[in-house]
């Protein structure tokens, strides 16, 4: 036991409490005052995160675990509700409160006109709140309930504004596509309970080393968990969600992509990995996940026309990176990724969010140019993140790309230039982004455009600096530095050491990339600042290719006709032909009769004490026939 | 042994008291005296001490019970402030019987020897046909008043019948030594002793209201002062399964086959009458009625799944059902009131929209009757299958699990009531300590079911 580590618990209970006073004062609170208590019970988590980190370092030891209570003891289950701090849990921590206080802050001034202000800064700390007990649980169950109560608060969120019905549509899809994955996700516990008789991680980790490599009961768990995984963190098949998702505030879609939710499926894997590295297939089958989603991501992100949607695309593609980086093998990458992706995507995301209000709610950058001059803040703000994502050095996205791509470059060579190629695309449809919003003319008339507030602009500009200098954390020794971040990781899990490459080799990769994705941005500056190009508007007619791009490789129309079709029409007989004409009638009969019998029993009871008397000396008789002729 | 004493002396005094002309006294006396006896009662726990050439054993059984029914008397005290404030004559009366009636319970706890338990059984019953009829102006009152005094003095002869048959069998009254005596015959007892025992176990399956000897409940329940009922469904009732239970354990375990048959046959016809019959109750009193002979079913499958923690669960039962009753019974006394004296069900339409917090503890409380988590009530029940199932009684179970389905019916009824709207409402009136009462037990009632406990009694 760490003295001073009970503080951790801090953690997660201030948003907990933070929720409680803004949910159940949701009537009281005025102005920013529900705003202002959520910001500092999530900025308080940080400062505590913050110091957790520094008690574990000066402990010497490696993890902490806190044990709140027993919570279920049946049978041969043993379940304790305790929290796991290490190094893994910690990064999380950090990430998801850190970037989570600047999230909440910026939505003081973001939703400061919305009357629902208090229900929203609520549900944003239970959001808080669920993902910390998923990053802290000591066991699979607290997990599962941190990554059942994010999926809750994803659809709460997502259609906060549920008198959109559309809207209201896109919280569904989401909550659908989670369940999906859930269902994956607890076959899986529930196989991890059955095989190791615990599901604590502890002791999972401990037992697995029993197993061989490549055992079908550990690949058969790990591939339920990536079904988990793979609905949380929105990979193939079961992305489509997360596009949708921008419905939301958003600030929320900060929340979603950046410090929560998605991340939860790389971190369950990342913590699983002592299971994972036991079963090859279900990392090779990641990879090729990864991989497909980090492509087709990048392809959509080309041709789409609403800022957000973009940015989600592009999400959908990072993560396709950091599942990469999880299929081979590299776990503690994949968390290095998770980190940096979490400032720029969440200054991204903000940036946007600071646009749109400008903008008066329009989110199409076909009417957007010329914003530079008008919005210098989020101008800068927003470009230094489009570098970052771009992996532009030495920015943040620099050091975590460029690391999957030199660990794909180890694993295949035909991996890493499909790697590098999404990378390329990711480059180009950002500057386009970048290019449409801020330069050129102003496209839509009538509207004038102003810089956010202060309190949106000083996130942005946090972020900003995080944004440049996060991939510091973790300079690999090519450059003079001993990779710390990672170092820092291993202790929590473990990871495949493969041969390192030689420095020659990792320069001539670093150079390749930075030379290709610097002639995209050339390419890009030249098609929409220089020649000023302009996406078509919606009517016109496109090629072919064009068409598919734009309309998303038509995977929602084909899910609609592939499952969504045979289930309305399962529903629509199991509603027809079973519930109102079987279970329908037949249920109520049973009730009937019941009151039925009811009636009849209540008829004995007359208040004729005559009859009372000859009904219990008949029951006597009776009994007395009974015991002696038995 | 003290307790029992400084009871009766209690009773007495309050007897007196009724000569001085203030009611206010009666109340404080009482209820600080019963606190008393609950100080006295601690002080007994573990040294099981035993009285009258032992024919009076205060183990921990007896004292769990009794700590149990003195705290649900004192409940029912509190309430008494209210309840009398409007009664002028002889409510010095009534308090006295009341707690002589407690004493007579708590020798129904200690017994052991069959005439005790006799004298037990009549010093609460006798107290009780007076109260019954506490409302000397009333049809009703005096109708339940001697229909309880004519059906109550049949089971007694019954009972007495069965105690001389067992001794002319047995030549004793001490349960041990008829435990003794039964295990000689090695499961085939001769007609006379099973016959005797027979009418023993209907005797007190009458108190409790087994079927089908609980026609006297609904008609009593109904016309006795509510006050009253809350006693008889309350207290009276846990006395009345500690003695049973007090009897099968010390003087009959392991029960003779035909006498286990017979009262697997009551515990089956209660379950199914006293849940069935309620469905279609409008009169409350009389679904409370019905309802209790109800959870004398569930009572009665624990303590036929005979098992060291039958005692410990039929204590928790009875204890959790009666702090939710005795609420039930004052809300349903203040919404009568305010209803001019309507017994019918729709007079708690309404109610969510006049007092909330008295609605919400009202749901609360019926949850808990119904048995549904997180109240005490659903622990109370979920312990009682969990109990039968483990020993075996796997059909029965089913039926009372059946049964407890039904059961949510009849008091969904009555919150359907609560929450729908009418246009007037009863202005129902609450008083502070009546409030306080009913959120302490709301409260408790939800508390006890979080934090289970087992006796080991």
């Amino acid at each position: 036991m760490i003295p001073h580590m009970n503080l951790a618990l801090l953690v997660p209970a201030l948003p907990l409490l933070g929720f409680l006073i803004t949910g159940l004062g949701y009537k009281r609170f005025r102005n920013n005052q529900a705003g202002i208590i959520a910001s500092s019970a999530v900025g308080l988590s940080f400062l505590i995160s913050l110091s957790s980190l520094f008690v574990l370092r000066n402990s010497g030891q490696d993890s902490a675990t806190l044990t709140l209570f027993n919570w279920i003891s049946v049978g041969k289950m043993n379940i304790p509700f305790a929290f796991l701090i290490d190094h893994l849990s910690l990064t999380m921590m950090l990430i998801i409160t850190g970037v989570g206080t600047l999230i909440h802050i910026y939505s003081i001034g973001y939703m400061h006109a919305d009357n629902r202000v208090n229900s929203f800064f609520a549900q944003m700390n239970l959001f808080t709140f669920s993902m910390l007990l998923l990053v802290m649980g000591a066991n699979y169950l607290i997990l599962f309930i941190g990554w059942e109560g994010v999926g809750l608060c994803s659809y709460l969120l997502i259609g906060f504004w549920f008198e959109n019905p559309a809207f209201n549509y896109a919280a569904r899809k989401a909550f659908v596509m989670n369940r999906i994955g859930d269902l994956g996700f607890i076959l899986g516990i529930i196989l991890l309970f059955f095989t190791f008789n615990s599901v604590s991680f502890s002791e999972v980790f401990a037992q697995a080393s029993s197993f061989q490599v490549g055992a079908p009961v550990i690949t058969l768990i790990t591939m339920l968990l990536l079904v988990g995984a793979v609905g949380k963190s929105a990979q193939i098949p079961l992305f489509t969600w997360l596009p949708d998702a921008m419905a939301g505030p958003t600030p929320v879609s900060a929340l979603i992509h950046a410090a929560t939710m998605v991340t939860a499926g790389i971190y369950m894997i990342a913590r699983s990995s002592v299971l994972y590295i036991l079963a090859p297939t279900t990392l090779t089958l990641i990879t090729i996940i990864g991989l497909a989603t980090a492509l087709l991501g990048a392809i959509i992100g080309l041709k789409q026309n609403d800022i957000k949607k973009v940015l989600a695309y592009s999400t959908v593609s990072q993560l396709g990176y950091m599942f990469i980086a999880l299929g081979v093998g590299a776990f503690s990458t994949a968390v290095f990724h998770v980190t940096t992706h979490a400032f720029f995507k969440a200054l991204l995301f903000l940036g946007a969010g600071s646009i749109i209000h400008a903008m008066g709610g329009e989110q199409d950058i076909r009417k957007m140019g010329g914003l530079r001059t008008k919005m210098p803040v989020t101008y800068w703000t927003f470009l230094a993140a489009t570098l970052a994502i771009s992996g532009i050095p030495p920015f943040s996205g620099f050091f975590s790309k460029d690391l999957i791509l030199s660990k794909a470059f180890e694993h295949n060579f035909i991996l890493y230039i499909l790697a590098l190629g999404g990378a390329l695309l990711t480059s180009f449809y950002m500057f386009r982004l970048l290019y449409l919003v801020f330069f050129g003319e102003q496209r839509l008339a009538g509207s004038h455009p102003h810089e956010s507030p202060k309190v949106m602009t000083i996130p942005l500009i946090i972020l900003a600096i995080l944004s440049v200098f996060g991939g510091f954390l973790n300079v690999p020794t090519l450059f003079g530095g001993d990779s710390n971040f990672g170092v820092f990781l291993q202790k929590a899990m473990t990871s495949f050491s493969g041969e390192e490459l030689s420095h020659t080799t990792e320069i001539s990769l670093i150079l390749i990339s930075s030379l290709l994705i610097g002639l995209v941005i050339l390419f890009a500056y030249r098609t929409f600042v220089t020649k000023v190009l302009v996406p078509k508007a919606d009517g016109e007619p496109m090629s072919f290719f064009g068409k598919f791009i734009t309309n998303k490789f038509y995977i929602d129309e084909f899910y609609a006709t592939i499952f969504e079709k045979p289930f309305r029409f399962l529903s629509g007989f199991l509603y027809q032909k079973i519930e109102t004409t079987i279970l329908n009638p037949a249920i109520e009969g049973i009730g009937v009769a019941t009151l039925k019998l009811g009636e009849l029993v209540r008829k004995i009871q007359r208040g004729n004490m005559s009859f009372y008397f000859f009904a219990m000396v008949a029951g006597i008789l009776l009994f007395i026939i009974f015991i002696l002729t038995i | 042994m003290s307790a029992l004493i400084f009871t009766i002396v209690l009773g007495i005094i309050l007897l007196y008291l009724g000569f001085v002309k203030n009611k206010a006294i009666l109340a404080p006396v009482a209820i600080a005296g019963l606190m008393i006896t609950l100080f006295l009662l601690f002080k007994d726990w573990g040294l099981g001490s035993k009285y009258f050439h032992d024919m009076i054993v205060f183990d921990n059984f007896s004292i769990a019970f009794n700590i149990s029914m003195v705290i649900i008397t004192i409940l029912i005290f509190f309430f008494g402030i209210d309840y009398y404030e409007a009664l002028e004559f002889h409510v010095a009366e009534h308090y006295a019987l009341m707690i002589f009636a407690l004493t007579g319970a708590f020798l129904m706890t200690s017994f052991s020897n069959l005439i005790m338990l006799f004298l037990g059984i009549e010093i609460l019953s006798i107290p009780l046909y007076v109260l019954a009829g506490g409302k000397k102006y009333s049809y009703r009152s005096n109708e339940a008043s001697f229909k309880y005094f004519m059906l109550g003095s049949f089971a007694t002869t019954i009972f007495l019948f069965g105690v001389a048959l067992v001794y002319g069998a047995s030549a004793t009254f001490y349960l041990p030594e008829i435990k003794i005596f039964i295990s000689q015959f090695n499961g085939h007892l001769p007609p006379m002793m099973l016959v005797g025992l027979l009418f023993i176990l209907i005797g007190v399956a009458f108190k409790v209201a087994v079927a089908p000897f609980h026609f006297w409940s609904p008609d009593v329940y109904e016309g006795a002062p509510t006050l009253v009922t809350a006693f008889m469904s309350t207290v009276v009732k846990t006395a009345g399964f500690a003695a049973f239970f007090r009897l099968l354990n010390m003087g009959l375990l392991p029960l003779p086959v035909p006498l286990e048959k017979a009262l697997w046959v009551m515990t089956g016809l209660t379950l199914l009458i006293g849940n069935l019959a309620a469905l279609k109750q409008t009169n409350f009193k009389r679904l409370l009625a019905y309802s209790s002979i109800a959870h004398s079913g569930f009572i009665m499958l624990a303590m036929l799944s005979q098992h060291n923690t039958s005692a410990s669960v039929i204590l928790y039962y009875t204890f959790v059902y009666s702090l939710a009753t005795v609420p039930i019974f004052i809300i349903f006394i203040l919404m009568k009131r305010a209803a001019d004296g309507s017994e019918e069900l729709s007079i708690f339409r309404g109610l969510y929209k006049q007092k909330p917090w008295i609605a919400v503890f009202l749901t609360i409380l019926l949850m808990s009757m119904a048995g549904i988590p997180p109240t005490s009530g659903f622990m109370a029940k979920y312990q009682v299958f969990v109990l039968s199932i483990s020993q075996g009684y796997l059909g029965i179970s089913i039926v009372a699990i059946l049964m407890a389905v039904i059961g949510i019916y009849y008091y969904f009824f009555v919150m359907r009531e609560v929450f729908t709207e009418r246009e007037q409402s009863y202005p129902i009136q609450v008083s502070k300590i009546n409030a306080a009462l009913i959120v302490v037990c709301g409260v408790a009632v939800v508390m006890l079911g979080i934090f289970v406990w087992n006796l080991p009694i």
